[in-house]
């Protein structure tokens, strides 16, 4: 962790300070956070709304916070969960269909609202969000995030092993489709 | 994939509106000012105790009360008020055996002579006759 990060949850913990360490807490991870949780759910106010979220859990828990893991690391496990659960909440409501999560990811994304990439952006996209949730979440933080398998280890409390060969088979999978298109 | 020359690095294409995020931190704190204010889970149990004890001991009263076989507290508190000691469920085996057994003057009589009793009235014979028709020899025997 970093000396920054030490002194920022001192802060947090602090009564009087507690109110400025959290806007500056809000400042320093907003974007790193909203582009990971973006990525997971495509729509913009979805990903406001679960951000959002996001930030008054750790308000609301980071005198719980035990520091065994870093903020960071901290921070993206809370919003990974959060926007997985919302797409599981989906799921449930019967908004889409069992295996429709891909489907339900790929309408929103081609809805068009604030996406202004190229075609080749695009056709990335759509290969990446037919991919199976583990997959697509690992594909996201590698290539696009270009996290360190062992920061994702962390976040997502699996094997740098597992996070490897799911990568590996994101990429085949999204070799082939554009073999195939 | 990303060092692949024919699949270069591509950043996500991704927007957001003008001005999102240097208006986001306001806007989360109009959230949480809105946000209703939780009570910590121990405070709530705190002040929710007396009730919950309260309640409590009036679900054991009423349980007692309201059970079938309570009805024999019902009966008793009828032998206080003199009222007639009738069932009001003549299918309970319990209470209409009370009620064809025992009446007020029984009851009331029998607890007189609870009052009037006097142990160093009792004669040897009286003493053996009653031991002779209610117990065995074998507990007269073995009795300290």
């Amino acid at each position: 962790m970093t000396d920054k990060d030490k002194d920022l949850i001192i802060d947090l913990k602090t009564e009087g300070k507690k109110e400025m360490a959290f806007q500056l807490l809000v400042k320093t991870y907003q974007q790193r956070l909203y582009w990971h949780i973006r990525k997971i759910v495509v729509s913009h106010d979805d990903a406001d709304d679960l951000m959002q979220n996001v930030f008054i859990k750790v308000w609301k828990n980071i005198d719980n916070f035990r520091e065994d893991s870093s903020l960071f690391t901290w921070l993206f496990r809370i919003a990974t969960n959060e926007s997985l659960s919302f797409l599981q909440q989906k799921k449930r409501r019967n908004i889409f269909s069992i295996d429709g999560v891909s489907d339900y990811l790929v309408e929103t994304f081609e809805s068009g609202a604030h996406f202004e990439g190229e075609e080749l952006q695009k056709r990335l996209h759509l290969a990446v969000l037919k991919l199976p949730e583990k997959q697509r979440l690992v594909f996201n933080m590698k290539y696009y995030d270009e996290m360190k398998y062992e920061e994702m280890a962390e976040i997502l409390k699996t094997s740098v092993g597992a996070l490897k060969a799911s990568y590996h088979h994101a990429v085949k999978k999204i070799e082939a489709h554009f073999e195939g298109e | 994939m990303k060092d692949d020359p024919d699949f270069p690095k591509m950043e996500a294409g991704y927007t957001v509106p003008e001005g999102y995020f240097e208006s986001f931190g306001g806007r989360l704190k109009l959230r949480m000012d809105a946000e209703p204010k939780v009570l910590p889970v121990h405070g709530v149990l705190f002040y929710l105790k007396p009730a919950l004890g309260l309640a409590a001991g009036l679900a054991l009263i009423l349980t007692v009360y309201l059970h079938p076989y309570g009805k024999q507290s019902v009966i008793f508190a009828s032998f206080q008020n003199g009222a007639e000691m009738v069932s009001d469920d003549q299918s309970d085996p319990l209470s209409s055996t009370y009620a064809s057994l025992v009446t007020d003057g029984q009851f009331y009589s029998a607890l007189n002579e609870m009052d009037e009793f006097d142990a160093s009235k009792i004669s040897k014979d009286e003493l053996a006759d009653y031991l002779a028709s209610n117990c065995s020899d074998f507990e007269i025997v073995n009795a300290k």
